[in-house]
């Protein structure tokens, strides 16, 4: 007994001397690693289900056709198409790296990728199938039926394995090895523009929200906390009613940013240059300088990583 | 005695043991598996606080910091989250500890909250960062605002300017401090106000105002929140939580500590059975060895003279270098046994073993009884060499005296075979037949020549002889004439039993006598006698002489049968002779003195056979009134060649003419011994000279 008392005192002092060095050692912005330990198997048969239009009702959407991979593996479109035409009512952030998302979903009520998948498939605008009708899909398919069995041992799919399955594929969408990832590995430099834009972007404050191994999806804020912006749909009041969360959204990553226009919840940024302008605006409540804005543009294109290597798999 | 592989107590105790080991084993691994798990839960325990102090160490670090990396607050919640989670999945915890369990719930629910105010914080942290930085890169600016050449609203953007510079410290004073009265100070109502024509002071002031609001609003719940969020009350929940497992923990472990203190005081009172029945162990085996004891002396000793035994005999000769071994044997103890009773005849087999036990010279010699007459005495043969003194000292001791018992004068003699060479009871034992056979010698050391074997073999084939022809009636009495020396005429006939065998050989039934006597067919030739001889003579005028042993006059079926065919019938009483052999008369002359003194009431006549040949006796001959004496054959047939036999011959018969007794001088087989006879004045003669016995002198 004594011994475990002791143990607690000690561990409490460790942990407090660890955390303070990580706090100055850890920087602001880490890189993606190389690798991300996913089953293969699965993360296959995820890869399959992700392109497969049978998953909607109309047979036409896949979690592709709004996950775009040639579009940064968001939508380009204002708001995406869901089955039988049917439109969505929010921009559709990209899929890359979102494994590193605290929360899902531009509000977070996802608390992580398979939970997410709750919302495409039941979205009445989206893919609106109910989990039966995924099972009879997918099941109907016997190269899934195969795969599956060959994993899950069993013969009898659950809606629950097909969600597992794709979660997995889309943990192993990350882009690591981005420019400014090598830059902070120092494997890389940044040209001078460049630089001066990553110190605009901490001088600014961006930093203090886009931070982390994501450059954002790690926290909740406000959306035009001076200017206020109009239209908030899909915003956390939706979730919690409170005041307080009008207008609050997940931060958005800005990994490959340059890839998934046109930017915010509502798609009022067709360009990265409108979007900063309108975060310098909204937030900061003051209009950019036209050399700031350029610098800070080029550093945000150093964030395109290299494309996940499951892609270059068959 | 029965004796079971397992007997069922010893199978009880085995059993109950069995089960003991079981259940320590078990609870060994009960309070091992309990230890383990516990402390899986209590390092589960102090997981969770740990994280839990992280994380509001992680959120103070990231409301002191201009910006951090979110991403270490948002690791730190799920770390919290998932130790909570490990815990609750813990099998063990949530069955043994169900109402901990659901307090860990509950502190779970205030977690999430926590959680949600975390996420909170970050907004509003954010915003404030933001804007606070925001408020002093502002200021930045406002000198350039400001000094502007000829500008006549100068005085005016002093005071705007004071103002700003005013607000912006109350900020940094109140962040700094976290102090709400410099939170009070913050007077926003002067820029919301405030108008000016200057365009660019117009849209400074209305930043300006915009995150000066941010602050004014978010300062205040950012400190609510961070106090909410810091606050102890999930700790001290967790603290209490441990608190109620810990005790709960302790109040089974009480369990734990009742069993080992029973199990102590088990093994103590294990200790102390073991302790009593070892001691009782003990006591009986002492109980036993001293019966063991007992018995193995009882086994080595004879109960009633207390002497060694033949047990002992044999296990002391088997160690001996060169034993020698002198056996003596009480004479006709059976006699004693039967006249006195066996009672008497023990008391003089104790008084026997205790003279004998007196003779033993100071020697390292044993004593044994090994018979029921017979004692034997054992020792080294270099401790006394000459075995034969000894033996004459023993015997002359009880010829020269008498025992007394209870008033009653006992003489007893003993014979005594002495022997050197193994088998040494066997060898002893036919040194003693051989003096038995010789009726002068009473010691005799055993010689390989005496063949026990032959002689036993002989026995055995003579017992068969006389057993067949008994059954088969084959007995016959023979008749001698004994006549008077002067006339030659037949006065009288002995009547001599004879033995015809089956090929119609006849043969003198005196070398059968002793096999007869040693297995009881003795009584059964003197009845046959009797009763053929009366069947031949009753309607006779002949006088006759009957041969009789001490044997048959102790024998009441005899004596009664005597009595009904001779002596009952006057006339026949007065016709018939009783010889008794001279050793017999004088050894047992109490035993046959009653004996005599009746057939002599009833008229008939005694004859003492074979007189001379022992220790005669005179007195006896005296007291026992005989009608004649036999002269001993051996003593006839040497008087005409021995001067001494004469001389004997003639004192004996000078002696019986003076009392009165008739002489009779047996083995008359010639002519020269007839005339020493008649020279003599013997008055009667037998002998083949006159006439040899045969079956049929009177038909």
């Amino acid at each position: 007994m004594q011994n475990v008392l002791i143990r607690w005192k000690m561990k409490k002092y460790i942990y407090f001397f660890f955390i303070i060095n990580l706090a100055f050692a850890q920087s602001l912005i880490v890189p993606i690693p190389e690798h991300i330990e996913y089953n293969e198997q699965k993360a296959k048969i995820g890869k399959y289900l992700f392109f497969d239009p049978n998953l909607s009702r109309d047979k036409n959407i896949s979690c592709a056709s709004c996950h775009n991979p040639s579009q940064g593996w968001a939508d380009k479109r204002k708001v995406s198409i869901g089955v039988y035409g049917r439109k969505g009512n929010i921009q559709s952030p990209t899929v890359l790296n979102s494994v590193f998302n605290f929360r899902q979903f531009w509000n977070g009520r996802a608390k992580d990728l398979k939970e997410q998948m709750n919302g495409p498939f039941h979205s009445h605008v989206e893919m609106d199938m109910t989990n039966e009708l995924i099972v009879k899909r997918v099941k109907t398919n016997k190269i899934y039926v195969k795969m599956f069995r060959k994993i899950y041992k069993t013969k009898n799919i659950t809606y629950d394995m097909i969600t597992d399955a794709i979660a997995e594929f889309e943990k192993a969408l990350i882009t690591p090895n981005s420019k400014f990832d090598l830059y902070l590995k120092g494997k890389a430099k940044l040209t001078p523009l460049e630089k001066k834009g990553y110190i605009l972007f901490k001088k600014y404050g961006c930093i203090t929200c886009h931070n982390g191994i994501n450059i954002g999806g790690n926290s909740f804020q406000k959306m035009g906390i001076i200017f206020p912006v109009k239209k908030c749909s899909g915003d956390r009041y939706e979730i919690s009613h409170a005041k307080f969360d009008k207008c609050v959204y997940k931060v958005p990553t800005l990994r490959n940013i340059a890839l998934t226009a046109p930017y915010f919840h509502n798609a009022s940024a067709k360009t990265l240059e409108k979007a900063v302008e309108k975060m310098a605006y909204n937030n900061l409540g003051l209009r950019i300088k036209k050399e700031d804005l350029k610098a800070i543009v080029a550093f945000l294109k150093t964030l395109t990583g290299k494309m996940p290597e499951i892609m270059r798999k068959k | 005695m029965k004796t079971n592989f397992i007997n069922a107590r010893t199978f009880w105790i085995f059993l109950i043991g069995l089960i003991l080991i079981v259940f320590i084993f078990e609870f060994n691994s009960y309070t091992r598996s309990y230890y383990i798990k516990n402390n899986e839960i209590q390092h589960s325990f102090n997981k969770i606080k740990n994280n839990e102090l992280l994380l509001n160490y992680n959120v103070l670090i990231t409301s002191l910091y201009m910006y951090n990396n979110n991403d270490i607050l948002i690791e730190s919640v799920d770390t919290l989250k998932r130790s909570i989670d490990e815990l609750l999945k813990n099998e063990y915890f949530k069955k043994n500890y169900q109402t901990v369990y659901n307090k860990l719930l509950d502190y779970k629910k205030l977690i999430d909250n926590k959680e949600e105010m975390v996420y909170k914080f970050q907004t509003l942290n954010s915003a404030l960062k933001n804007s606070t930085m925001y408020l002093a890169s502002l200021l930045n600016e406002l000198p350039i605002m400001i000094y502007k050449k000829n500008d006549v609203n100068l005085n005016e953007k002093i005071i705007y300017s004071k103002k700003v510079i005013e607000v912006v410290s109350n900020v940094f004073l109140s962040k700094n401090s976290l102090d709400k009265d410099f939170m009070a100070k913050l007077d926003t109502r002067f820029f919301e106000r405030y108008k000016t024509n200057d365009p660019e002071i117009q849209k400074f002031n209305e930043v300006f105002l915009a995150h000066l609001n941010i602050y004014k609003n978010n300062f205040p719940k950012l400190i609510i929140n961070l106090k909410n969020v810091t606050n102890s009350k999930t700790i001290k929940l967790l603290d209490s939580i441990y608190d109620t497992y810990f005790k709960l923990m302790n109040s089974k472990l009480s369990i734990i500590k009742w069993v080992s203190y029973s199990l102590i005081v088990f093994v103590v009172f294990v200790e102390f059975v073991i302790f009593f029945l070892l001691n009782r162990l003990e006591k009986k085996y002492i109980l036993l060895q001293k019966v063991n004891n007992e018995l193995k002396l009882s086994y080595i000793t004879d109960k009633l003279t207390g002497l060694y035994n033949r047990n002992k005999f044999d296990d002391d000769v088997k160690i001996m270098q060169k034993p020698v071994l002198i056996l003596v044997n009480i004479d006709k103890f059976k006699h004693i046994n039967d006249y006195y009773g066996s009672k008497t005849g023990d008391i003089v087999l104790k008084k026997t073993a205790h003279v004998i036990s007196t003779l033993i010279p100071e020697i390292d010699a044993s004593l044994y009884r090994l018979g029921a007459d017979d004692f034997g005495i054992l020792y080294e043969y270099e401790n006394y060499p000459d075995a034969y003194k000894l033996a004459k000292k023993i015997v002359d001791y009880f010829d020269s005296s008498e025992m007394e018992i209870e008033n009653l004068k006992i003489k007893i003699s003993v014979s005594i075979g002495i022997s050197y060479k193994k088998p040494l009871l066997e060898n002893a034992d036919i040194a003693l037949k051989h003096i038995k056979k010789s009726f002068r010698k009473k010691i005799m050391v055993y010689k390989e020549n005496m063949d026990a074997k032959k002689e036993i073999k002989q026995n055995i084939e003579k017992s068969k002889i006389l057993y067949k022809a008994i059954a088969e009636n084959r007995i016959e009495p023979y008749f001698q004439p004994i006549v008077d020396t002067k006339t030659t005429k037949i006065i009288k006939y002995e009547v001599l039993a004879r033995l015809i065998h089956p090929n119609g050989m006849v043969e003198s039934i005196f070398p059968y006598l002793q096999i007869a006597k040693d297995n009881k067919m003795y009584a059964d030739i003197t009845k046959i006698i009797m009763n053929k001889t009366y069947n031949k003579l009753i309607k006779k005028e002949m006088d006759f002489s009957l041969n009789i042993s001490v044997e048959d006059m102790l024998d009441t079926g005899i004596v009664k049968e005597m009595y009904k065919l001779y002596l009952k019938n006057g006339n026949l009483a007065k016709r018939v002779t009783f010889e008794i052999l001279e050793s017999e008369a004088v050894k047992d002359y109490n035993a046959i003195s009653k004996f005599l003194e009746r057939i002599k009431y009833y008229g008939a006549k005694i004859a003492i056979d074979d007189f001379g040949s022992g220790y005669s006796n005179f007195e006896h001959l005296l007291n026992l009134k005989v009608d004649y004496i036999k002269i001993d054959g051996t003593l006839i047939k040497q008087l005409p060649y021995n001067q001494d036999a004469c001389k004997i011959v003639k004192i004996i018969n000078e002696f019986a003419d003076e009392i009165n007794i008739k002489t009779i001088a047996e083995f008359v087989a010639d002519e020269k011994i007839y005339e020493m006879v008649k020279k003599l004045d013997i008055d009667y003669c037998q002998g083949f000279y006159f006439y040899e016995p045969r079956p049929n002198y009177f038909t």
